[in-house]
């Protein structure tokens, strides 16, 4: 099938499709500088042995008032088929019923993101917003029950709690939601929203936060007074150089990302130890690809 | 001292990298200091750029979103996202309980970076005598800080002006001759082709100094400065010698000048000039033809501006009588260390040409013969700095292409012999490699031809690859002096001359009072 066939087939199909229409509303800005919170996670797996897997995770806040403060933690976590640890403190990690090996980093970073989250709730005043890169709809229980202690510490203390889908699968009857939103707003130069769902502890909601803007976000918040929360969202969305996503988060995942080059350096520490070298037989069968890739013409 | 960065990379050899502090004032030029562990780093800044850790494509939108939609550009933490980025030149280190060390190390990742202030020169020699101009960081003249150079080591080992035009060069070389003037055994003579060094009515000059006893000048109008000495040079104080480098002569013009000599002696001109041609024909038994004698007299003529053939502004085929020579009167002046200026503002190129090589000669000769004959007499006389402008009507590849000449010969060995050169140029890419490496010190104003810098760095006894574009930039009066005799390329202000000169005028009057007060 040729590439003009394929959007063809996409196009009529998405024609055949009914769709209900949505409420959209409009909002302003906000420049009242509330503090902001904004926490985001990353991780990297730092040696994959097949049935074991060593991952590096770290969680940075950054809070936004007069000045700015940065604030990262990291951790390292072990984990086989059986169980998984953490580093600093030591303890295991509590995990669901099925989880592949190789999702173990990616459970643990949410868990640690949300327990961030939480802290900075704990650290928050009223009325200030922490600012989260997920949703409040859990992968699994054990995070499920994190965000529910989340939103409730919050709810307790008067703090919004936001959080963002930079990417979204969501869909009213095989179409993309935010896809057909942006479409109907196409020529629209204004700040909107649109109410998904007002669920009973946090409403589901699609926003678009800089005028200018190609990019509408998916947005889970306990918020009280949405246009407000949002206006003041749309503030800290006004970076120039990045325009329509909250800069704090993108500070926050600055600090959190591990970068290939912060894994070689921690996979050449690991190296360095002599027990290592009976395990690293089992790297061989997880670490074809990166050889292929090593090999490969780029 | 001024914190304006932390050292985020470089490499030895090469140059350090710092991130510079948003509020920091930083020019090209300035000198800094990098603390590190137990080394204290001097530099010199050699470019500053803007620089972005957001992609450059963003950047371009961003220009586009106030540009196109006129949306104000609204940039969290600014000054982390958008900076500026120096670089800079190691140019000594200075290790604790060891002292100077040459600059063949690094400092660390985010060492502090300050801009040093005049309470922090200690690192600089400054042990020469002839004051110049204040150190310069950058725009600002450190007034507490006076760049001198050494006298005598400095002249005979030759030194460069370079600039275009209105940037400063004369005004270098007033200040550098007066400096000469307070020095008890320098000499210089300075062929001045308009007639601004000594002064005129409205121009202040040397003679407008309290040292100026010191000072000859030789003027074919002598009416308007009272007290100088007539320009006058006789035809048989000439020699064959003397025209060759100044006029193009064909081989056979070049054997009927040495014949006319043989045959005439000192009174060669005059008989070439004054004698029918078809009686030198015939006295030089014919083996020079009519023809041939006819174009020398006509070149000859020509190069000594004789209008009607006997006498012209500055030469002339009278015989020299009573009156001591001109040649000898200036030997004397060098002798007795003496700054001579020889006006040739209103005489013609070729002319001009003759009379400083002329006298460039006999000096030459004087202190060539000076060393053979009597080293001891030798070593008293002073070191000798001949000046002149437009250096490439002698020095120049075409000049040179007719055969070598005096200042060609001072280049290579003038230094033997305590002779130097000060050639003054606007373009220095005329003048062959192998010469301007023999300038061993030299004086860079602005310069905006890139040929030109490139002649100058490359011939530079310091590496200055990294000044080039602070060469281009530099305004008039600021300098950058490179040469054998100091420790690293320097950045001057040259003095005002006649502020200088003022002051001088004060601190003598000043002198006087006191005396008559003591009295």
């Amino acid at each position: 099938m040729e590439y003009n066939s394929l959007i063809e087939f996409i196009s009529k199909n998405k024609e055949h499709k009914d769709i209900p229409c949505l409420e959209i509303k409009e909002f302003l800005q906000n420049t009242s500088k509330s503090n902001i919170y904004a926490v985001d996670g990353g991780n990297a797996v730092i040696i994959d042995g097949g049935t074991w897997i060593i991952s590096k995770v770290r969680t940075a806040v950054v809070l936004y008032n007069k000045n700015r403060v940065n604030e990262s933690h990291t951790s390292y976590i072990v984990a086989n088929t059986e169980n998984a640890v953490k580093s600093e403190p030591e303890e295991e990690i509590a995990l669901p019923k099925k989880i592949e090996i190789s999702e173990i980093p990616n459970h643990f970073r949410k868990i640690m993101e949300v327990e961030e989250c939480i802290k900075s709730v704990e650290k928050a005043e009223k009325d200030d917003i922490v600012l989260c890169d997920f949703l409040f709809i859990p992968d699994n229980v054990v995070i499920a029950l994190k965000i529910n202690e989340l939103i409730k510490k919050a709810e307790k203390k008067g703090v919004v709690v936001v959080g963002i889908g930079k990417t979204s699968r969501a869909n009213i009857k095989g179409n993309s939601l935010i896809g057909f939103l942006n479409s109907m707003n196409q020529n629209k130069k204004s700040l909107w929203y649109s109410i998904l769902e007002p669920a009973s502890n946090y409403t589901d909601l699609v926003a678009k936060l800089y005028p200018l803007s190609k990019y509408t976000y998916r947005i889970n918040t306990n918020s009280k007074d949405i246009e407000n929360t949002l206006g003041i969202l749309s503030y800290y969305s006004s970076d120039t150089a990045i325009p329509g996503y909250p800069y704090p988060l993108i500070r926050a995942d600055w600090l959190a990302r591990i970068t290939d080059n912060e894994k070689h350096l921690e996979k050449t520490e690991i190296g360095k130890n002599k027990d290592y070298r009976k395990l690293s037989m089992d790297e061989r069968s997880m670490d074809f690809h990166e050889r292929l890739d090593e090999h490969a013409h780029k | 001292m001024n914190l304006i960065g932390n050292v985020v990379g470089g490499s030895v050899g090469e140059h350090i990298v710092i991130r510079l502090k948003s509020d920091s004032k930083v020019d090209v030029g300035d000198i800094i200091k990098i603390n590190s562990g137990n080394d204290d780093y001097f530099g010199k800044i050699t470019n500053v750029k803007i620089f972005s850790s957001v992609p450059e494509q963003f950047i371009h939108e961003i220009a586009g979103q106030k540009l196109e939609h006129g949306y104000e550009n609204h940039l969290f933490d600014r000054e982390d996202r958008f900076f500026r980025i120096a670089e800079a030149k190691v140019l000594k280190i200075m290790r604790k309980n060891v002292g100077f060390v040459p600059p063949r190390s690094i400092p660390e990742y985010f060492s502090q970076v300050n801009v040093i202030d005049s309470s922090d020169f200690s690192f600089m020699q400054n042990n020469g005598r002839i004051p110049i101009g204040f150190l310069r960081l950058g725009t600002k003249e450190m007034d507490t800080f006076i760049v001198k150079l050494k006298g005598e080591e400095l002249i005979s080992h030759h030194i460069l002006v370079v600039a275009t035009t209105g940037k400063g060069k004369s005004n270098f070389a007033k200040v550098f001759i007066r400096g000469l003037m307070m020095e008890p055994n320098s000499s210089a003579v300075v062929f001045d082709p308009h007639a601004e060094y000594y002064g005129e009515k409205n121009i202040k000059g040397l003679r407008d100094h309290p040292k100026k006893s010191k000072v000859l000048y030789f003027t074919p109008r002598t009416a308007e400065f009272p007290g100088s000495e007539s320009l006058v040079i006789h035809a048989d104080e000439l020699n064959p010698s003397d025209f060759m480098g100044v006029v193009n002569f064909s081989d056979a013009q070049v054997e009927a000048m040495d014949a006319l000599y043989k045959r005439a002696g000192r009174k060669w001109l005059a008989y070439l000039i004054n004698t029918d041609m078809s009686e030198i024909e015939k006295s030089l038994d014919s083996k020079v033809m009519k023809a041939t004698i006819a174009s020398l007299k006509r070149k000859v003529c020509y190069a000594m501006e004789l209008e009607d053939e006997r006498e012209g502004l500055v030469f002339t085929t009278r015989e020299s009588i009573n009156n001591m020579s001109m040649f000898k009167k200036v030997i004397n002046a060098v002798m007795n260390s003496k700054i001579i200026i020889v006006d040739t503002s209103i005489i013609g190129g070729e002319s001009e040409k003759l009379i400083s090589g002329a006298i460039t000669r006999r000096i030459y000769n004087f202190y060539r013969k000076a060393k053979q004959q009597n080293p001891d007499y030798f070593k008293q006389l002073p070191e000798t700095m001949v000046l002149f402008e437009e250096a490439p009507r002698v020095l120049g590849k075409e000049a040179l292409a007719g055969g070598s000449n005096v200042f060609e010969k001072i280049a290579r060995e003038g230094r033997k012999f305590k002779v130097g050169l000060c050639a003054i140029t606007q373009m220095p890419h005329l003048i062959p490699k192998e010469i301007l490496s023999q300038m061993n010190t030299k004086i860079i104003l602005g310069l905006p031809s890139s040929a030109d810098r490139t002649a100058v760095i490359e011939s530079a006894p310091q590496n200055i690859n990294d000044e080039s574009r602070e060469i281009q930039m530099l305004d008039r009066g600021e300098a950058i002096i490179t040469s054998a005799f100091t420790d690293f390329p320097m950045p001057v202000k040259i003095f005002n001359f006649s502020t200088i000169l003022e002051q001088d005028n004060e601190q003598m009057k000043e002198q006087k009072t006191f005396i008559v007060g003591m009295e």
